[in-house]
């Protein structure tokens, strides 16, 4: 700092000027200090001076004192111890009254006092005290000298007491004055420091208000401009001139201030570009912010959207449809109650918020009311209606009702359904009728699908039952070899329910069911295999037996299936019962090797018979037998061929018949004239109830059928009998019975009685010829007539065999009575 | 020793027909007339042959040879199948059932006695 500085400097002015108090008081203090010390010290000589004048008087007094009593003592009692101590008094007194003199300086009345003491001393112990001592000597006791002596003692010791007194008094007021003088001077003293403190308070005043002024108010006045808002009282401050702190601090605080407001202009200037950005931020963020909202309205808008399309993707319920289009077309256009109705028999509909009986009227009148309008004109339509009591529910004042009524096109413009929304009390806008078409668009693609899914899924039931109908039995596998159908017929078969399986398990069930159900399980299992593999070489067709009591054949083949573009979509197998054919070409071959046995056993004997004639020499007897049996099994053989291709015949269909009118009586009757004869041992009868028994009928197949009966009962009544043949009528039918009273037939052989080469087996009929295909040509013969043959037998006793005849007409009229 | 043959057949014609070609050969011939008489003779008779027709009521000629081999083996008893049947196959099935021999029908009775010979004359 340079002495500018210093002395400009109001910290250091203010030390300085503290300093200089500082020093004053303390100087102040000093000199009180020092004055109070002086004064006390000069006091206290003064006093000291005083008391030792008041101690030397007193000791002068009290010695003079002291010795009056002794003098009187002595007087009195002429003890010369009196002496002494008159002496020592005496002694006393003089180094009193010298100590006295001692006491410089001696003012006026000490000189005087000291001279009186000197001369009362001179008087007592010079003069008083000699004289007495004279006296004493003289031993003039009592006398009038002593009493003279006495007096003037009495009366000097008196005024010397007084005089002292007097002295004392006066050496006590001086001892009081100086007393006083101290105090006064004292009092002067603390007082003129009083008045120097004062002074000092004075200039500190005087300093202080200078340095308020100077610095204080200064200073206020620099904080008061330094706070919020003052700052221009800154600049109006005129220290800046001043050297010191405060001009520092005001120059720094004006510039400063200035600098402040220098910022302060360009934070303004931001501050207003900050706030014109802001204001366009703030525009910006309305923008968004709006934005955003129609991006939420717009995402809620396409969240319902999306649940309307997903359940239109994904529901194939119809009404499960119906309800989420209503729901979701409620949502999105944000109406409160509506409905949407399929145009279509029934008009399944779905609503939301309308009561059922609303509903039913609301469909009810549907082809009379604005339907006709919406269909017409194809587009949507806002119907304002005021509310009824029950729409405005607790609103009070009138509110309007809207509607809007929403076509549902088809991809071809034929209105397929329609939407109806209502707002209560607030109306549609285009906006509403733009969307309400958007979505029917999409509405109508789904209401298609549904359609066609429908169609589909009847096809497909359809097809199912189809399959399952089909008596045969049939498996559907894909090109992965799982198995994706199996119908009902095969399930049936195997004793199996796939219809809760797919896939996997049930191509394992399929497998396992194989293995359970058929007898030639892994054949089976191998053939499907290769079907399925596409392996061409095994065989196209494979047979195979189930298990179960009765015998079941199958024949299974298997089809490969392409789609239209020759890619390989799956296998059929097809699996067919031929347990019949297989029964019946059992039974074919089993005839046909019947057929070949019994023929050759009559060729047998023929060519027999014949190589032994040709080749033996034979009896003419021998040779007769021998002729005989060749020519009867010959006949035999013939008789055979001849039945055989009878049945072939028949059972082919191929046999024709020459129906004409026939006379039952008159044939039966022929047909026992020809076998009369030749039954020698048996009677023939007929017997009838009707005169006349006319059917149409192949008259030689009947003939035919007549012989065999005849014959019948005749080869089985081996031992003769009766036998009769009844011809009789019921209100359908005649009825022609030949009854004998042979074997009789036991009657589990009755059901087999009429199949083909069916002789019954027991050691009685063995020998009883006959080819066995009588009685089945018969019941051709009889079927082929309309009519039935049939048995009634008991085992020992004989047989009847009866043939239904038709009547004429009579099945025509069964019919027509049928119908009444 | 005279051979003893017993006839199973029951066709009566044919039954001739075996025994008068057979008749000067010098057997002694039974007859059975079906399965059951041919099992009932056999067990109570020895016999060197048994001709035994393939179809017969009751029990088949199979199933006749099957319980006579139980009663008689191949070395004791010989057995000569007479059939319609003339297939490989059921001349397999024959003969593993038990038969020696196979004559087919229509057979020639010459035939016959030049075979039954042969066996007999074997034995």
């Amino acid at each position: 700092m340079t002495n500018k500085r210093v002395t400009r400097c109001i910290a250091n002015q203010f030390k300085l000027y503290m300093g200089l108090l500082i020093c004053a008081i303390l100087v102040g203090i000093g000199l009180l200090g020092f004055g109070n010390v002086w004064l006390q010290k000069s006091y206290q000589s003064e006093i000291t001076l005083l008391d030792q004048k008041s101690s030397a008087a007193l000791a002068i007094q009290q010695s003079m004192n002291g010795a009056v009593p002794e003098f009187r003592g002595y007087l009195a009692y002429q003890d010369p111890q009196y002496v002494g101590r008159i002496k020592a008094k005496q002694a006393n007194a003089e180094q009193a009254i010298q100590r006295y003199l001692n006491l410089k300086p001696l003012t006026a009345e000490d000189e005087a006092f000291v001279t009186y003491q000197a001369s009362a001393y001179r008087k007592f112990f010079n003069q008083i005290v000699p004289s007495g001592m004279q006296l004493i000597q003289e031993k003039q006791f009592n006398g009038a000298a002593v009493q003279t002596l006495q007096q003037q003692e009495v009366s000097f010791t008196d005024q010397f007491r007084l005089e002292n007194n007097n002295f004392l008094q006066t050496m006590d007021n001086r001892t009081t004055d100086l007393r006083n003088r101290y105090n006064r001077e004292n009092d002067w003293l603390v007082g003129s420091f009083v008045a120097y403190l004062i002074l000092i308070a004075v200039s500190i005043g005087y300093l202080a208000v200078r340095f308020a002024k100077g610095i204080g108010q200064p200073l206020r006045l620099l904080a008061f401009a330094s706070q919020k808002d003052q700052e221009e009282r800154i600049r109006d401050l005129p220290y800046d001139e001043r050297q010191d702190e405060i001009g520092y601090l005001t120059k720094s605080l004006k510039s400063m201030v200035e600098r402040m407001q220098t910022n302060e202009r360009r934070l303004i200037e931001q501050n207003d570009e900050l706030q014109a950005q802001q204001e366009e931020l703030i525009s910006q963020q309305d923008e968004l912010f709006y934005s955003l909202q129609k991006m939420q309205e717009h995402e809620e808008l396409l969240e319902a959207q999306n649940r309307l399309n997903s359940s239109l993707v994904n529901t194939m319920d119809r009404n499960a449809l119906l309800q989420s289009i209503i729901e979701n077309l409620l949502q999105i256009l944000i109406a409160d109650i509506g409905a949407v109705v399929l145009l279509e028999a029934g008009y399944p509909c779905a609503t939301v918020g309308i009561r059922p009986e609303m509903r039913d009227a609301f469909v009810a009148t549907l082809a009379d009311g604005i339907l006709t309008r919406v269909v017409e004109e194809k587009r949507t339509i806002v119907v304002a209606r005021d509310a009824t009591a029950a729409d405005k529910g607790y609103h009070e004042e009138m509110i309007k009702i809207y509607d809007l009524y929403v076509p549902i096109l088809s991809h071809d413009g034929v209105v397929i359904a329609m939407a109806v929304l209502t707002r209560l009390g607030r109306p549609f806008h285009s906006e509403s009728h733009v969307q309400a078409m958007a979505l029917a668009k999409q509405i109508a693609l789904s209401i298609e699908k549904l359609h066609t899914y429908e169609a589909s899924e009847r096809d497909r039931v359809l097809n199912q039952e189809i399959i399952d109908s089909i008596r045969e039995g049939i498996q559907l596998f894909d090109e992965h070899g799982f198995v994706q159908q199996v119908n009902q017929t095969w399930a049936s078969w195997v004793n199996f329910d796939f219809q809760a399986l797919s896939g996997e398990e049930a191509t394992a069930a399929f497998f396992a069911s194989i293995r359970e159900q058929v007898l030639q399980a892994e054949e089976l299992i191998l053939f499907i295999q290769n079907a399925l593999q596409d392996k061409d070489e095994g065989d196209e067709k494979q047979i195979y037996q189930l298990r179960g009591e009765q015998e079941t054949i199958i024949q299974v083949y298997y089809e490969k299936i392409y789609d239209p573009r020759g890619i390989k979509r799956g296998t059929v197998l097809v699996h067919r019962d031929i347990t019949r054919e297989h029964e019946v070409d059992r039974m074919k071959s089993e005839f046909v090797s019947t057929v070949s046995h019994e023929l050759r056993t009559p060729l047998t004997s023929v060519l027999g018979f014949s190589e032994l004639m040709m080749n033996k020499e034979l009896s003419p007897d021998r040779r007769e037998k021998y002729v005989t049996t060749i020519y009867s099994e010959a006949k035999r053989l013939t008789q055979l061929i001849n039945d055989f291709l009878d049945i072939q015949r028949m059972e082919a269909g191929q046999q024709s018949y020459r129906i004409a009118h026939v006379d039952l009586l008159r044939l039966a009757q022929e047909v026992l004239d020809q076998w009369g004869p030749n039954t020698p041992n048996h009677r023939l009868q007929m017997a009838t109830a009707i005169p006349a028994a006319t059917i149409l009928a192949d008259e030689d197949k009947i003939r035919q059928v007549l012989m065999n009966l005849l014959g019948n009962a005749v080869k089985y009544s081996p031992g003769g009998g009766d036998v009769w043949v009844t011809v009789r009528e019921t209100e359908w039918e005649i009825i022609v019975d030949v009854a004998d009273q042979g074997l009789g037939i036991p009657k589990e052989a009755i059901g087999k009685l009429f199949s083909k080469f069916y002789r019954i087996d027991n050691s009685d009929r063995r020998k009883i010829g006959g080819t066995g295909l009588g009685l089945s040509i018969s019941q051709e013969i009889m079927k082929a007539h309309g009519g039935t043959i049939s048995v009634d037998s008991e085992l020992g006793a004989g047989s009847v065999f009866h043939l239904h005849f038709p009547k004429q007409g009579a099945l025509e009229r069964k019919q027509s009575l049928a119908l009444v | 020793m005279t051979a003893r043959i017993l006839l199973a057949e029951d066709e009566e014609i044919l039954r001739m027909l075996v025994l008068d070609a057979l008749e000067e050969e010098g057997y002694a011939i039974d007859e059975a007339v079906d399965g059951l008489d041919a099992l009932d003779k056999i067990s109570t008779n020895d016999y060197d042959l048994v001709l035994l027709d393939y179809m017969m009521p009751g029990l088949t000629g199979i199933d006749v040879m099957e319980k006579m081999r139980q009663l008689r083996d191949k070395e004791a008893l010989k057995i000569m199948m007479l059939t319609a049947k003339s297939q490989k196959a059921d001349q397999e099935r024959a003969r593993q059932a038990g038969a020696d021999y196979f004559l087919a029908k229509p057979f020639s009775p010459l035939e016959l006695v030049r075979v039954v010979g042969e066996i007999l004359h074997d034995k």
